[in-house]
C-alpha cells in the first residue's frame, strides 16, 4: 500500500507511549491514534502492537486497567505512568538528537555529491 | 523501569497463569471485535469483516506465548517444556532411565557410604580435643617386636613426665573396679579416676550436667564425693533417664552425688562405668596412666627420645614393670588402634575400591547417554532441519541429562545414609568405641558432584556432536542404517574400561571371600556345636585340702550332666579358640636345645570324648586315674611334630616349670601323687585350634587335671540343642548344690567364640564389603553392555534385514554382532588383568588373610567373560531373528 514505514528500532514504544499520553487508551484505540497522529501515514500491525504493549506494561512505563469502552464492553485501558513520562521524555530527546546528526549526515552527503557533481 | 512492576507481572503471570491468559484472550477478543465493527462501519458485510479482524489477529493462544515472550519469561517456559519432554522421553524407554538412575544411584551411595567410613576411623575417630597430637604412654622392647607396653607411673614420677618440655599437658587415669552397693543391685563397677585437669585436656561437654572440673581437686580437698555416669551404664542402669542428676549412688560404704553423664562419644578408659576424681577412693599409693599433649610441632619420636632416660631411671625404681631392654615409643591414639587393626590396613583398598566403583557407576551412565544420543542423531537432524538452534537442542539435552543425574543423586543419597551404617553393624568391634560413622555432607557433595558432571558430559557429547550434523547427508543416508557406524570408539574405550575395573574388583573380592571361605571350612579339630562354659568358683575356706576340691570339682561336673538337656561336662581350664597359656617344659633326660614352650591345658578325662577330639595314639587318663591324681598327660600332634619328630612320645616324661610340687603358688594345692615336677605322656590326641583361627595350632600338653586345684572349676558342656536354653537351669543347679558357690555362665556358646574371634570379624566384613562392591560392580558392567549392545542392534535391525534378505545366514549376523563385543571384552579383560598383576602385591599388604591363589584372578576373569558374553549374546540373538521382510518394511 506504501503507507506501511518500516519502524525503526525502538521507535514503536515511543509512538505508544506518546499515543496514551493524551488519555487513557485501549489497545485498538492505540492503534487508531497513532495512525490517525501520523495522518494515516503508518499502520501498526496488531502483531507488533500487543507484545509492545505487554513489555511497556511490564517494565512499568505504562499501567493497565479494566474499565468500559464506548460501546460498554469491558476493556483494558492503558495509560502513561509517571515513569512512563520521563522515558517519553528522554526518548524524545534522543529522537531529536539523533534526527539532527541523521539529518546533518544525509545533509554532508548531498554536498559531497554536489561537489563532485 | 520498576522493578517492583517487573516482580509483579512475573509472579502474576506464574502463579496466576490461567488468569493472565484469560485477561489475554479477552482483551484480544475485544480487539477482534471493535476490529470488525470498524470495518462493518467502512461497509464490509459482517461475516466477512469479522473473518478478517480474526485473521489479522490470529490464534488467542499464540497471543498468550506472545504475553509470556513479552515480558520475559519464555525461557523459562521453555526449559520447563524441556524438563517435561525429557521425563516423557525417559517414561517412554522405562529401562534406560532406571538403568542409568539406579547406576548412579548405587554408585554415589557405596562411595559416599566407604568414604564417611573411612573419614570416622582414619580421620574423626575420637571427639578429644587434639587427639591427633595426644600420645599413649607405651615402652617397646626391640627384641620382642610385638610387645607393646603401657607404663604406669607413681605421684613423684607423673610430676615428673609432666614437665617433660616436649609436652603442653598431661592428665592421668587410673581404671579401678569398685563395689556398687545399693539396695536392690550390688555389682562391680568400673570406675576410671581421672586427675583434675581431664577435662579440659580433653574438652568434651558433658551431655548432662558438667564433666569433672578442676575444683573436684586431686589433692588436699577433701573429697567432694562426686561421680560422672558414662554413657553406657547410664542407659543401662537409669534407662536414660534425665533426672538422674543430684541424685546419689552408694559405692562402698559412701554415698556419691551424680553430678553428670558423658556423651556416647566419650569412651575414655575403656567405657568404663562411671568417673571419679582421683582424689576418690584413692589407695595410699596411687598410680597414674599418663596421657600426653605434645607441643604443637614436637613429633612422638621428639617427645620419646626427651622421655627415655626418664623412664629408664623409673624402671630402676620399679624393675617389674619395664622389659628389661627398652625404649620409650609413646603413640599417637590412633596408632594405638591401628597397630591393633588390620582391618584399618584395608580401609585404603576399600577406598580405591569404591573408587572404582563410581567410575564404574559414572561410566554405565555415560555409555548410556552416548548411547541413547547416537541413536537420536536422527531426531536431533529432523530438528535442526526444521530450524531448532543448536543452543536449543544442547539445551534440551543438557535438562535432560541433569533429569537423570539429579534422581540418581537423590537415590544415592538415600542409600549412602543406609551403606554408611552397615559396617559397624556387623562388625562393630572392629572400630574404636568413639568413632561414629556420620555420612559427611561434603562427601556426599563431592560425589554427587562427580556423578552429575559425568551424567553432563557424556550426556551432552552427542549433543555437541551432532548438533551440527551435516543436516542432508544424515537425513538422505536414512539414519537407521548408518548410525551405528559412527561415533562407536569412545563407547568401546568406556565399556573396556569398566570392563577392565570389574575385573580388578573382583579379583580383590575373590580373594577375600577365598579367603573367608577357608576360614569358615577351617578344620578346628573339635566340635564347638551346642557347646559352652560354665565358671564355678567357691571360697577357698570352704575346700582346703586337695581331696575336699578334687570332690568338689566332680561334685559339679555331675550337678550339670544331671540336668535336663545337658549331654556331658568336662573339665578343662581354657576355652578355645584361643585362650590358655603357653609355659616352659623340659623333656627328661634330654639337653635342650633351645628354649621349649608349649600351651598348658589341665583337663578332665572325658574332655577329649565331650570335645570330640580324637585319641590317635595311647590313651587317655581314665576315671580311677583321675580321681587319684596321677601326673599323666597327653600332647597334640603339633608337639609331636616339633619336639618329637620321628620318635614315639609314650612313656616319656615332661618337667612342666609352672608346676613344682615343693613350692606350691598361693592357693594351689597339688595331688599327693604329685611329688616330683614331672607327667608322664601316655597319649596323642589330635590338633584343635589353640591360638586363634588365624594362626597354627601351639603344641599342646594336656594334663590331669586332677594333679592340682585352685579355688574353682571351669567346665565345658555339651547339650542337646541351643546351650543358651540351659543357662538358667544349670546356673540353678550350681546354685541349690552349695551356698556360696560363685557361678558365672558363658554368654556365648562355643560356637559364638568362634565366630567373634578378631579374625574372622575382619574376614567376614571384608569379604562381605568387597562381595558387595563386586556384585554391583558386576551387575553395572553387564547392564552397560547389555544396553548398548541392544542400541546397536536396534539401530541396525534394517541392515540385519537387507542382509538376510541378500541371503545371509543367521549365524553370520550373530557372528556380525558379537565381534565388536567379543573385541571390547578381550582388551578390557586383557587390561583388567594386567591391572590386578600390577596392583597384586599391594592388595596383598592391605587385605588380611587374602588368598594368593591365582586361579582367583582365572576364575574372575573366566566369570566376567561368561557375564559379559551373556550380556551381548541376548542382544545378538534378537538381530539374528530379525525377520527381514518386517525389518524392511518398518523403514
Amino acid at each position: 500500500m506504501g503507507k506501511d514505514l518500516d519502524l525503526l528500532h525502538g521507535t514503536m514504544n515511543m509512538l505508544i507511549l506518546k499515543a496514551v499520553s493524551l488519555g487513557s487508551l485501549h489497545g485498538y484505540a492505540v492503534l487508531l491514534r497513532i495512525q490517525q497522529l501520523s495522518g494515516g501515514q503508518m499502520e501498526i500491525q496488531q502483531g507488533t502492537l500487543y507484545p509492545a504493549l505487554y513489555r511497556l506494561e511490564h517494565q512499568g512505563l505504562i499501567k493497565g486497567t479494566w474499565g468500559d469502552s464506548d460501546n460498554n464492553r469491558r476493556a483494558k485501558f492503558y495509560s502513561l505512568t509517571a515513569a512512563g513520562r520521563r522515558q517519553l521524555t528522554l526518548e524524545k530527546a534522543k529522537w531529536e538528537r539523533m534526527a539532527g546528526i541523521i539529518g546533518g549526515i544525509l545533509g554532508t552527503e548531498k554536498a559531497v555529491e554536489g561537489e563532485t557533481a | 523501569m520498576s522493578a517492583v512492576s517487573r516482580t509483579v507481572s512475573w509472579v502474576r503471570a506464574l502463579f496466576r497463569r490461567d488468569r493472565t491468559a484469560q485477561e489475554v484472550v479477552e482483551e484480544m477478543r475485544f480487539h477482534v471485535d471493535a476490529c470488525a465493527d470498524d470495518l462493518i462501519r467502512q461497509g464490509v458485510p459482517p461475516a466477512e469483516a469479522r473473518r478478517r479482524a480474526r485473521a489479522e489477529m490470529g490464534m488467542a493462544s499464540v497471543q498468550g506465548e506472545r504475553y509470556r515472550d513479552a515480558i520475559g519469561l519464555r525461557a523459562c517456559d521453555e526449559i520447563w517444556g524441556d524438563v517435561r519432554y525429557g521425563l516423557r522421553g525417559l517414561w517412554r524407554s522405562p529401562g534406560f532411565a532406571a538403568i542409568a538412575i539406579v547406576s548412579l544411584g548405587l554408585s554415589i551411595g557405596t562411595a559416599t557410604a566407604m568414604f564417611s567410613l573411612v573419614h570416622a576411623v582414619l580421620l574423626d575417630v575420637y571427639p578429644y580435643a587434639d587427639h591427633e597430637r595426644t600420645v599413649n604412654p607405651i615402652v617397646h622392647d626391640p627384641a620382642q617386636p610385638d610387645d607393646w607396653r603401657w607404663f604406669i607411673l607413681n605421684g613423684p614420677q607423673y610430676k615428673m613426665y609432666k614437665s617433660a618440655r616436649a609436652f603442653e599437658d598431661v592428665f592421668g587415669m587410673t581404671n579401678l573396679t569398685v563395689q556398687l552397693d545399693e539396695e536392690d543391685v550390688q555389682e562391680n563397677l568400673r570406675a576410671t579416676l581421672l586427675t583434675s585437669n581431664a577435662s579440659h585436656f580433653m574438652q568434651v561437654p558433658a551431655l548432662l550436667g558438667r564433666s569433672l572440673q578442676a575444683s573436684d581437686g586431686d589433692h588436699g580437698d577433701p573429697s567432694p564425693n562426686i561421680v560422672v555416669l558414662g554413657y553406657k551404664f547410664w542407659l543401662k542402669h537409669y534407662g536414660g533417664d534425665k533426672s538422674v542428676l543430684k541424685s546419689s549412688l552408694k559405692i562402698g560404704t559412701t554415698s556419691y552425688t551424680i553430678v553428670g553423664v558423658m556423651p556416647a562419644r566419650y569412651t575414655l578408659g575403656g567405657t568404663p562405668d562411671v568417673y571419679m576424681p582421683m582424689s576418690e577412693l584413692q589407695s595410699p599409693d596411687p598410680y597414674y596412666i599418663a596421657f600426653a599433649k605434645l607441643k604443637p610441632g614436637v613429633t612422638p619420636e621428639q617427645a620419646s627420645a626427651e622421655v627415655d632416660p626418664m623412664l629408664h631411671e623409673f624402671a630402676k625404681q620399679h624393675p617389674l614393670m619395664y622389659p628389661q631392654q627398652f625404649h620409650a615409643r609413646l603413640q599417637l591414639l590412633i596408632d594405638g588402634f591401628t597397630d591393633r587393626s588390620k582391618f584399618v590396613r584395608s580401609l585404603p583398598l576399600l577406598f580405591l575400591t569404591v573408587s572404582m566403583l563410581l567410575l564404574i557407576g559414572c561410566a554405565n551412565c555415560s555409555i548410556l547417554l552416548m548411547a541413547r544420543g547416537t541413536a537420536r542423531t536422527h531426531e536431533f537432524a529432523l530438528r535442526a532441519a526444521i530450524g531448532a538452534s543448536r543452543f536449543r537442542m544442547v539445551r534440551q539435552l543438557l535438562v535432560e541429562c541433569l533429569t537423570i543425574s539429579l534422581l540418581g543423586a537423590g537415590l544415592g543419597v538415600g542409600l549412602a545414609y543406609f551403606l554408611a551404617k552397615l559396617p559397624l553393624q556387623l562388625a562393630p568391634d572392629l572400630f574404636p568405641s568413639e568413632s561414629v560413622v556420620r555420612v559427611d555432607p561434603s562427601v556426599l557433595g563431592f560425589s554427587v558432584a562427580v556423578a552429575v558432571v559425568a551424567g553432563l558430559v557424556f550426556g551432552l557429547w552427542p549433543a555437541l556432536r551432532f548438533s551440527r550434523p551435516q543436516i542432508s547427508q544424515v537425513l538422505q543416508a536414512s539414519s537407521r542404517t548408518t548410525a551405528a557406524g559412527g561415533g562407536q570408539r569412545p563407547l568401546r574405550v568406556l565399556i573396556g574400561a569398566q570392563i577392565a575395573l570389574t575385573l580388578v574388583l573382583l579379583t580383590v573380592a575373590g580373594a577375600a571371600i577365598t579367603g573367608f571361605v577357608n576360614l569358615m571350612r577351617l578344620n578346628l579339630g573339635y566340635d564347638p556345636t551346642n557347646m559352652t562354659f560354665v565358671n564355678v568358683a567357691y571360697m577357698n575356706d570352704t575346700a582346703k585340702t586337695w581331696a575336699e576340691r578334687g570332690a568338689k570339682a566332680e561334685q559339679f561336673r555331675q550337678t550339670i550332666e544331671a540336668v535336663p538337656g545337658v549331654v556331658s561336662a568336662a573339665v578343662s581350664d581354657d576355652i578355645p579358640p584361643s585362650g590358655g597359656g603357653t609355659a616352659e617344659f623340659k623333656m627328661v633326660g634330654e639337653a635342650p636345645l633351645e628354649q621349649t614352650m608349649a600351651r598348658q591345658t589341665d583337663v578332665g578325662p572325658n574332655y577329649f570324648s565331650v570335645m570330640r577330639i580324637p585319641v590317635l595314639q595311647g590313651r587317655v587318663w581314665n576315671k580311677a586315674e583321675c580321681g587319684e591324681g596321677l601326673p599323666l598327660a597327653v600332647v597334640n600332634e603339633a608337639f609331636v611334630r616339633r619336639y618329637s619328630p620321628g620318635r614315639s612320645v609314650l612313656g616319656r616324661r615332661v618337667r612342666l616349670a609352672r608346676m613344682d610340687p615343693s613350692k606350691p603358688p598361693e592357693g594351689v594345692v597339688f595331688s599327693p601323687l604329685f611329688t616330683t615336677p614331672d607327667v608322664q605322656i601316655v597319649g596323642v590326641v589330635g590338633d584343635a585350634i589353640n591360638d586363634g583361627l588365624d594362626k597354627p595350632v601351639l603344641p599342646n600338653i594336656y594334663v590331669n587335671a586332677n594333679v592340682l586345684h585352685f579355688g574353682g572349676s571351669l567346665l565345658l558342656v555339651r547339650t542337646e540343642g541351643d546351650p543358651h536354653q540351659y543357662s538358667r537351669a544349670i546356673e540353678h543347679a550350681l546354685r541349690q548344690s552349695g551356698q556360696k558357690n560363685y557361678v558365672f555362665i558363658s554368654p556365648y556358646s562355643l560356637k559364638e567364640l568362634v565366630e567373634r574371634d578378631e579374625s574372622w570379624r575382619q574376614q567376614r566384613l571384608i569379604s562381605v564389603l568387597f562381595g558387595i562392591f563386586a556384585a554391583i560392580s558386576l551387575i553395572l558392567a553387564l547392564v552397560g553392555l547389555y544396553s548398548v549392545a541392544e542400541y546397536v542392534v536396534a539401530q541396525r535391525r534394517v541392515e540385519f534385514g537387507i542382509r538376510m534378505a541378500l541371503g545371509a545366514q543367521r549365524m553370520q549376523i550373530l557372528w556380525l554382532v558379537l565381534r565388536s563385543n567379543v573385541l571390547v571384552i578381550l582388551g578390557g579383560g586383557v587390561a583388567g588383568l594386567l591391572l590386578s598383576l600390577a596392583l597384586r602385591r599391594e592388595f596383598e599388604r592391605w587385605s588380611a588373610g587374602s588368598s594368593r591363589n591365582p586361579e582367583i584372578v582365572v576364575g574372575a576373569a573366566v566369570l566376567m567373560a561368561v557375564v559379559a558374553l551373556a550380556a551381548c549374546l541376548v542382544p545378538a540373538r534378537r538381530a539374528a531373528c530379525v525377520e527381514p521382510y518386517e525389518a524392511l518394511r518398518s523403514e
